[in-house]
């Protein structure tokens, strides 16, 4: 019966320890979860694009890099990445390549018009976040500056957040960004 | 006959009130009435306007357009594109004189449109319709810079005083100042008047800001904004995606955008050339996507 006991409490401790093991397996497999589509969430948001000329995509971003294949105009890709002036597009039958920012166009981005439909709008965004928090659909037109009010109760709330220059070259430093300096074109050539 | 009769005493009237607060110096709120008083002098008689002046007038329009929306609420946010837009603008080569200095101010405004606007005397406002659609703080640096160049060359400034209807502008900040005061439910000096010229202040926002800048001061700001964000070490081609970018928003979204500038087809043509321009100095520049990513949220 003391054996029996003992095992028994082993048999309950040993339970308990089993539930304690799967609580903490939920707890990894929901953090790993979360965890990944926050970075698919960052990642995963493509641009819709448009070729505007044939185009032969690249291995890698530069003209040197090696020819993979031809794509035609009109053809649907998505914008995966940019590196200096070079996308990576991806094919609808995933095949990837690089070529320059000027071979395509994004698609345009249209509101679906069915009611309520903000956020339909905002999961094309190439951003990805949404800070904006009105309600509402509406945006500023040409009546809202005629019938506006001015705020000064606004400009006195945003002093706050003015940024000195030591303040800026130590974000700027944090990266780092690094100053050049580069003289202004003369005349616009067009 | 009657008409005229008023029409001087009360005009008189307003030169001595105007005489008497160039001479005390006094303030209403935090605006110095009798700079801004002069100011009105100054362009009236054909002068430019100085720093101090474009200071008083800028933070006018500004409270107009922050008015035509509201204020983001996220302090973070505001912070953050603080600290973008002053380290652009600390490589540009705004006026400056004896006395007074651009103060630059970012100010984000709570809007899905996409929409930024630049004032005189250092006030930059963008709405989060463009924070929600860019993908790195170079993009911010381009729209940033667009702005900043605006204000470096004086483009409004410029157009305001070239403008005929805009020559009595000291008149409209003197008033605009009363105004403010006025909203508040106190100090008000002669309401027709003030209500008259206030009204003209709104109508020169309104126009400066829904009818836009000529094509060139425009192109001008592309081009070089491609080159002062490349200064403050930020990849330059941002520039071209954020161009891409507006050519592919709904209309609806971008109605002033398309009202004050010209077509996204031909500003991508001018940014190209500047990107020409500035290749050499790429290698060492930056797109800065994580930071951008983490502040906005």
């Amino acid at each position: 019966m003391k054996i029996k006991r003992i095992s028994g409490k082993s048999r309950l401790l040993v339970g308990i320890n089993k539930t304690n093991q799967l609580e903490k397996q939920h707890w990894l497999v929901f953090t790993m979860t979360l965890f990944i589509l926050t970075i698919m969430s960052w990642q995963g948001h493509a641009t819709p694009a448009t070729l505007v000329v044939d185009s032969t995509l690249k291995d890698s971003p530069g003209f040197q890099a090696k020819n993979l294949f031809t794509v035609k105009k009109g053809q649907s890709v998505e914008i995966k990445k940019r590196q200096g002036g070079w996308y990576q597009v991806q094919l609808p039958n995933k095949k990837a390549g690089w070529l320059t920012m000027l071979q395509v166009k994004f698609q345009r981005v249209t509101p679906s018009k069915k009611k309520g439909s903000k956020y339909s709008e905002i999961s094309l965004r190439r951003g990805g976040s949404n800070i904006t928090a009105t309600t509402g659909v509406r945006g500023i037109g040409e009546a809202d500056i005629k019938n506006a009010k001015a705020d000064f109760n606004a400009l006195e709330i945003a002093k706050r957040f003015k940024v000195s220059e030591k303040e800026a070259k130590s974000f700027a430093g944090k990266i780092p960004l690094k100053s050049q300096s580069i003289k202004y074109q003369g005349k616009r050539h067009d | 006959m009657i008409n005229r009769f008023f029409k001087i005493p009360l005009s008189c009237l307003f030169s001595c009130v105007l005489f008497f607060m160039l001479g005390c110096g006094l303030k209403v709120g935090s605006l110095d009435v009798g700079k801004l008083a002069s100011a009105g002098a100054g362009v009236i008689t054909g002068n430019k306007m100085s720093l101090e002046e474009q200071q008083a007038v800028g933070q006018q329009m500004t409270a107009i357009i922050v008015g035509s929306s509201k204020i983001h609420p996220n302090a973070k946010l505001q912070k953050y594109v603080n600290q973008v837009g002053s380290w652009v603008a600390l490589h540009a080569n705004p006026e400056k004189d004896k006395t007074a200095q651009v103060q630059w101010q970012f100010i984000v405004i709570d809007t899905p449109d996409f929409n930024a606007f630049s004032m005189p005397g250092g006030y930059v406002v963008i709405s989060s319709g463009v924070l929600d659609r860019l993908s790195s703080e170079a993009e911010l640096a381009a729209v940033l810079a667009h702005e900043v160049v605006h204000i470096e060359q004086k483009h409004q400034v410029k157009a305001i005083e070239k403008s005929s209807t805009f020559s009595n502008i000291g008149d409209l900040a003197f008033i605009a100042a009363d105004y403010r005061q006025s909203q508040k439910g106190g100090y008000s000096q002669d309401s027709l008047k003030n209500r008259q010229i206030a009204k003209g202040l709104f109508n020169t926002t309104h126009t400066l800001y829904t009818k836009g800048l000529s094509r060139e001061d425009e192109l001008d700001a592309d081009q070089k904004a491609v080159i002062l964000m490349t200064r403050a070490g930020y990849d330059p081609y941002a520039y071209l995606a954020v161009m891409q970018l507006i050519e592919s928003i709904d209309d609806k979204r971008k109605t002033l955008v398309l009202a004050t500038h010209p077509k996204p087809s031909e500003r991508i043509h001018t940014a190209f050339n500047a990107l020409n321009y500035v290749e050499k100095n790429i290698r060492s520049t930056k797109t800065v996507e994580n930071r951008f990513l983490s502040s906005l949220r």
